[in-house]
């Protein structure tokens, strides 16, 4: 991993279209700027994490017979 | 193909209806392969059954079922991964969470959901961006409310799914196309 210093207010440029700040710095948080074309997504990491989550529980918790989740949704 | 699944038993699939899900399931990268199944039991949930494990089978639902503003935003290397030309060539679901404790507690995901192209069933699994957008949206009510609409109406065919209810594999190309698919 690449690992740069940076003071309050500079930034790192990826490729051409991607600037990052360092917007606010206060105790242990950082804020951090992100300027990119509309078609770069980003999301903090911990969205996958909870993806991740939804979809394990979604394969092992759900009903194994069908009748359960018909009688109670229509009963 | 005949494909083995926990559910269902022996389902039979013709290899031009396999989904392709290259990139897996989140979390479950090595599930490439799916068929969505109709388990036929009025409740409009259907099964994307994995080919190669018959355990793995997340439940599915049509967003539009239960959430009418609902919008996916597709970037131009999204749309390339699933070789997707037009956004009225796809379809969209949200996983959901059904705990088998507490049925009444299900939930879908709003924030990642399946893109099927329509074409040539490939697929994949968004993140999309939007902040409201949860990964446990509560929709036991609103699923229930719309049965008892669409079962009081005998107008099934009707009621905004396309799929045709038949217990077993669903024919891809049959659905009828998401239209809440819009470029970022």
């Amino acid at each position: 991993m690449l690992v740069l210093t940076r003071k309050l207010g500079e930034s790192i440029a990826i490729d051409d279209h991607i600037k990052i700040v360092v917007v606010q710095i206060k105790g242990k948080q950082v804020r951090i700027g992100i300027k990119a074309p509309k078609e770069t997504k980003i999301h903090r990491e911990e969205v996958y994490a909870a993806i991740h989550d939804q979809n394990k529980q979604a394969v092992h918790e759900a009903p194994t017979e069908m009748g359960d989740l018909s009688k109670a949704l229509k009963g | 193909m005949v494909v083995q699944t926990g559910r269902f038993g022996e389902v039979t699939i013709d290899e031009s209806e396999i989904i392709h899900l290259s990139a897996g399931i989140l979390g479950f990268c090595d599930e490439t392969e799916f068929c969505l199944i109709d388990p036929n039991d009025d409740t409009l949930i259907l099964w994307l059954q994995s080919l190669k494990n018959p355990k793995f089978a997340l439940p599915v639902l049509e967003p539009k079922i239960f959430k009418k503003d609902y919008l996916v935003r597709l970037s131009l290397s999204e749309m390339r991964e699933m070789d997707l030309v037009k956004l009225s060539e796809a379809v969209v679901f949200c996983v959901l969470t059904i705990p088998v404790s507490d049925i009444t507690q299900m939930s879908a995901n709003l924030k990642a959901p399946v893109v099927i192209n329509l074409k040539n069933q490939k697929s994949k699994q968004v993140i999309l961006q939007e902040n409201d957008y949860v990964v446990r949206y509560p929709i036991f009510k609103d699923l229930r409310a719309h049965l008892l609409t669409i079962g009081s109406n005998h107008n099934r065919l009707n009621d905004g799914v396309g799929a045709v209810s038949k217990k077993g594999p669903i024919k891809i190309s049959t659905l009828r196309p998401a239209e809440m698919l819009r470029t970022l």
